[in-house]
């Protein structure tokens, strides 16, 4: 038995960035999803593989963590030959190749085009449309991904995904149409299965348009390797079978396999080990930085994989960013280019539980992310740094600091929500409900409304005349989209993690905070009204308040680090 | 203050209009997409003194629009003009609220001699910039889709003018000084754009095309110009400049009723010289649905109308809860040779009604209506929980029934509806993001696709033909809307009724039917068997071809 753990790793391919999960292993299993999903998505058929094989399951160009093709509009052979480029860039010379749907497009392609680096070829769910219905598709299916003002693209989403287990295709509502062999997945899991959508955004409909582009049916005959056409119960692509059966090559066959993906990836597995590669998979390699992109990678840590994302130089004294919690590093990511270009090495964390971290089984309070912070610094080799912290992410840097004046040497404090304990017992309960998937997903506009209302009334949830925010609103949909994405990847910690937050009550410990500190607000930041007070409370602290530009903040930050450096 | 609902037809359309009081008349004119029913303060207030007649603009609320494409703020005015003529009304006070001070400035300067004193609750007035980009920015295209979305948007946005206005223009500068609107406000205002549909812009353009601000200078009757605290509108009295001397501007408080009393003083000082006549009798026009109010100890019920007049009738009672409107093509299609008759039960549609009564009251008030109309006997049609007040009206009134139709109705047996109830149908409880309108889409929606619909598991599929079409299920959402705080407690009452009991007790001919895809389709054949000699079919699901069985029957 391998180990099953399965970890995320970046590769760089040329001046793309690719996202795979890897697991087990021996020889190599390549993996490839369906849109618009990710590799995440197909962890269950990982983590089985990874019993005999090293798994490997990519993000396709556009989806999950890896970047777009640099292609105006690519089409099935352009991922193919994307393909080939990443197993070069992994050191993969030969594998078992697996594909679902969209990743099995790309699969066909690719071993039609490369036979010579596939042991044995195994398809869950083959496109294998006729033109007329790839056309239908083309014109109906895939309307532009576009953040709207009111949030109600995602709302489209949910229920286009919901509407795949009533029709198919979605936009024929007749008795013919209807889907009878799978039901919607309950809200809970359906959020899970959505997110990809929201996390790919305006480029959903690269790589499946790009399938209803492919005419799938002419490769079919060509493959020279072992293929099973395999397709699970309820799978809408069994249709395809007759047309598969009409123009199968020696050494392929179809085969419907059982609903229940643990059966399935079995015996997809037991396809797998009757050709196995001939060399184990090498080791990840480490991914390069790219020119004008701020760099990706994990750090492996007790509890599980921490997302890093850094900035700038590689060497130096590094201007460590904890971003809001809850959240990720996306909201930051602009400023911590100007920052890099300043000549500071950046590097964001995001806490477990929290962004691309992994979750945890550990109450998430301020004093358990201070102290993995600790473990991640240690994993990390960083002796000496400057710590910054944003909101939440701003507790946890003034708790960790308080008796780490050897390793920190500048704090640095964005907004911190140093109030006063009576207004923080007051907006803990009501700051941030749960977040509780609603089949008809309405939980999606609420949240929306939520992180939108932040901008317009103060507190959010107070609609009153007496709440109004006077002020020049950041509630750009693009923004708001980045600001809930973050929150969805771990939206079963929304209300625990802001509880841990405002159960921290960060003005005693400012009082605490041993190093020369800057405590920095914009002035349209919800919290920027407690930002000066906070200063004043630090034994050697100062204020400043920035201008809401990228550059301007980053500006702020080097003059204070030059300050001492 | 009791307010009556009514309609008086003014030429080919029917105005409809809600009036409180008598004395001197007391015109309302609302603003867009709203209808008279966001007037109600107002009427209320000035039916203590006068006869408070709130209309509904041409297009809006339930009056008819104009058979214009795209009418002018001049279109609107002569309509007003030919309105008054059919009410009687010769002189008025007349109110305007933005779109409706709008129609009335322009009424004022067409015919000066028949208004009294204008007052603008909210008088538009932009430089031609703005209003170029209002009407290209500020009115997004009606098009229902399969999602419901286009509910949710149109709620949102209107949510959104107590945030920035205009709304699609997000600045500091744009900020609103309001609070967010009371939901129950913005319920009533989204469902009057639902009821306008596709037209619900017209208005708003005319506005936008209107030179509001140079007319000003023609106006020779005493108008007051009032802003209201919190008011869209209250910024664009600066853009009138001079005034001329008739005209004043005024600062009113945010509450409808203290600003009706301060309007009510002004009305005072300059009354028409005339008294409101009584409410003319509705009209029916041959080859048209017509629709009047029907007066009853509870209220008032609306009935459609089409057909001959000396038809035998047929009554259609509709699925509850819900509306007629849903039923106007089949209304149609069953018109030949007979009197046809929608009536919207108490509690339902357009027959307002606080409370939901048990289905043996809302058939006793079906015959109310009935002996109201002129018609002793009648053959009736009762659709899905319309068919549970049918057969509690052949129960209760055998000789007021003659030939029975009985299509879809609610039989299941005791065990399955105790296990509906608690689920069938939750209370519609409005949430600030709109999401009720899209729990309500896909609960209706779902009734085509699963059985029972809020079970969406493989064995719940149902194997039919379904009807999903946006317009369509719009129109049937728009139906429950109307009383949407009855929603829930209509269908515990069908649920809890007793259907199979009533049905052993019918003794008229009576079809007992259902088309496939009605939710209830799967209990039509042992329904059948509890009424005695009766016929039963599955009937098709467009209107037109259910039509012919439907007719067959009755004419056998």
């Amino acid at each position: 038995m391998g180990n099953t753990t399965i970890r995320s790793h970046f590769v760089t391919v040329g001046s793309r960035r690719v996202h795979y999960r890897r697991a087990g292993s021996g020889p190599p299993v390549v993996m490839l999803h369906p849109s618009p999903s990710w590799a995440k998505g197909i962890d269950p058929f990982t983590r089985v593989f990874a019993e005999k094989f090293t798994a490997i399951a990519l993000d396709t160009p556009g989806y999950g963590h890896s970047d777009l093709l640099d292609i105006e509009k690519p089409e099935i052979p352009d991922f193919a030959e994307a393909l080939k480029d990443t197993l070069d860039a992994l050191g993969i010379d030969k594998c078992g190749l697996w594909g679902s749907h969209t990743g099995a497009s790309i699969s066909m392609e690719f071993a039609v085009r490369y036979p010579e680096r596939i042991t044995v070829f195994v398809i869950d769910g083959y496109p294998a449309y006729e033109d007329a219905y790839r056309e239908d598709m083309t014109k109906y299916y895939l309307p532009p991904y576009t953040p709207k003002w009111d949030g109600s693209h995602l709302m489209y989403q949910w229920h286009k995904f919901r509407e795949q287990f009533i029709f198919s295709p979605t936009f024929r509502w007749h008795k013919e149409n209807r889907t009878t062999t799978a039901a919607p997945p309950p809200p809970g899991p359906m959020q899970d299965m959505v997110l990809p959508r929201f996390i790919t955004g305006e480029a959903y409909n690269v790589g499946y348009g790009a399938v209803f582009r492919y005419a799938g049916l002419e490769p079919i005959a060509k493959l020279k390797v072992p293929t099973c056409f395999g397709a699970r119960t309820g799978d809408s692509l069994i249709k395809g079978f007759p047309l598969i059966e009409d123009r199968k090559a020696d050494g392929s066959w179809t085969e419907e396999l059982p609903r229940d993906i643990g059966e399935a990836a079995l015996r997809y597995r037991e396809i797998l080990e009757e050709h196995p590669a001939p060399q184990d998979a090498p080791l990840p390699p480490p991914p390069a930085a790219i020119a004008g992109k701020l760099n990706r990678s994990y750090v492996d840590l007790s509890y599980g994989q921490m997302a890093v994302a850094s900035a700038g130089p590689e060497d130096g004294i590094p201007l460590v960013l904890l971003p809001q919690i809850p959240g990720d590093v996306g909201l930051d990511a602009g400023f911590m280019m100007e920052l890099g270009k300043l000549g500071h090495r950046v590097v964001a964390l995001d806490m477990p539980g929290n962004g691309d971290s992994d979750d945890w089984s550990l109450p998430h309070t301020i004093p358990n992310y201070a102290a993995v912070l600790g473990e991640a610094l240690d994993a990390l080799g960083f002796d000496k740094i400057d710590l910054a912290g944003h909101w939440g992410g701003a507790s946890v840097a003034v708790e960790y600091v308080r008796d780490r004046r050897d390793r920190v040497r500048n704090l640095i404090l964005f907004a911190p929500l140093a109030m006063p304990d009576e207004l923080r017992h007051a907006l803990a309960p009501n700051y941030a409900p749960p977040i509780e998937p609603k089949w008809d997903g309405t939980h999606l506009i609420s949240l929306w409304f939520a992180l939108r209302n932040e901008q317009l009334f103060w507190p959010w949830y107070n609609e009153s005349i007496q709440a109004v925010r006077k002020i020049e609103p950041e509630i750009d949909p693009k923004l708001l989209e980045r600001k809930i994405t973050g929150i969805l990847k771990h939206y079963r910690n929304y209300d625990k993690v802001w509880r841990a937050v405002f159960d921290y009550p960060v003005r005693d410990n400012l009082q605490m905070v041993p190093v020369r500190t800057l405590v920095a607000s914009i002035e349209d930041d919800p919290f920027h009204r407690f930002a000066p007070e906070a200063a004043a409370m630090v034994p050697d602290g100062e204020y400043q308040i920035l201008d809401f530009k990228n550059e301007a903040i980053a500006k702020g930050v080097d003059a204070f680090i030059k300050g001492v450096s | 203050m009791t307010i009556t609902r009514h309609f008086v037809s003014v030429g080919d359309r029917q105005v409809h209009y809600r009036r409180a009081g008598d004395g001197p008349p007391v015109v309302l004119l609302h603003a867009s997409p709203s209808s008279s029913w966001a007037l109600t303060t107002f009427v209320e207030t000035f039916g203590q003194n006068y006869a408070a007649i709130a209309l509904d603009t041409p297009g809006y609320g339930l009056s008819d629009p104009l058979p214009v494409a795209a009418p002018e703020i001049g279109d609107y005015a002569e309509a007003l003009a030919d309105t008054l003529d059919a009410l009687g009304i010769g002189r008025c006070a007349l109110f305007g609220s933005h779109t409706g001070a709008t129609i009335a400035i322009e009424f004022a300067r067409r015919y000066p001699e028949r208004v009294s004193v204008a007052l603008f609750d909210g008088y538009p007035a932009w430089p031609d910039h703005e209003r170029a980009e209002m009407e290209r920015e500020y009115l997004p295209p009606w098009q229902p889709v399969w999602t419901g979305l286009h509910l949710v948007d149109f709620w949102l946005r209107y949510r959104e003018m107590s945030i920035y206005w205009p709304w699609y223009d997000r600045r500091k500068s744009t900020r609103a000084a309001a609070g967010a609107r009371d939901l129950d406000m913005l319920h009533r205002m989204t469902l009057a754009g639902f009821m306008a549909g596709a037209g619900y812009a017209k208005g708003y353009a005319a506005v936008f095309r209107y030179p509001e601000i140079e007319v000003v200078r023609d106006l020779q009757v005493p108008t007051c110009f009032a802003g209201r605290a919190e008011d869209s509108l209250n910024e664009s009295l600066r853009q009138l400049g001079a005034l001329p001397d008739c005209a004043w501007t005024e600062t009113l408080p945010a509450d409808d009723g203290a600003a009706a009393r301060r309007y009510a003083e002004i009305i005072a000082d300059h009354l028409p010289d005339e008294s409101a006549s009584a409410p003319p009798e509705t009209t029916t026009a041959k080859g048209r649905i017509s629709r009047r109010f029907v007066a009853w100890q509870d209220g008032e019920i609306l009935v459609r109308e089409t057909g001959d007049p000396d038809g035998r009738p047929l009554v259609i009672l509709p699925h509850i809860p819900g509306s007629s409107e849903s039923y106007e093509a089949l209304m149609r299609a069953m018109a030949r040779r007979r009197r046809v008759i929608a009536i919207d039960p108490p509690g339902n549609g357009d027959s307002d009604l606080d409370r939901v009564l048990s289905i043996d009251a809302q058939a006793d008030a079906v015959r109310e209506v009935l002996a109201a109309l002129g018609i002793d006997r009648a053959d009736i049609y009762g659709h899905g929980g319309g068919g549970t007040v049918a057969a509690a009206l052949a129960q209760r009134s055998p000789d007021t029934v003659g030939k029975l139709i009985l299509d879809g109705a609610v039989t299941p047996d005791a065990d399955m509806r105790e296990t509906l109830l608690p689920r069938y149908a939750a209370p519609i409880a409005l949430e600030p993001e709109g999401g009720h309108l899209l729990k309500l889409w896909h609960a209706l929606r779902n009734e085509q696709l699963y059985w029972p619909w809020y079970d969406e598991s493989l064995s719940a599929v149902r194997d039919i033909e379904p009807d999903v079409e946006p317009v369509r299920l719009t129109t049937r959402l728009i139906g429950v809307l109307k009383q949407r705080a009855n929603y829930a407690d209509t269908w515990r009452t069908l649920l809890g009724d007793d259907l199979a009991s009533r049905l052993s007790s019918i003794q008229g001919p009576t079809l007992v039917c259902a088309a496939e895809n009605d939710p209830f389709a799967a209990f039509r054949e042992a329904s059948a068997k509890l009424v005695e000699g009766s016929d039963t079919s599955v009937v098709p699901i467009a209107a037109v071809d259910r039509a012919v069985p439907l007719r067959r029957f009755l004419d056998a």
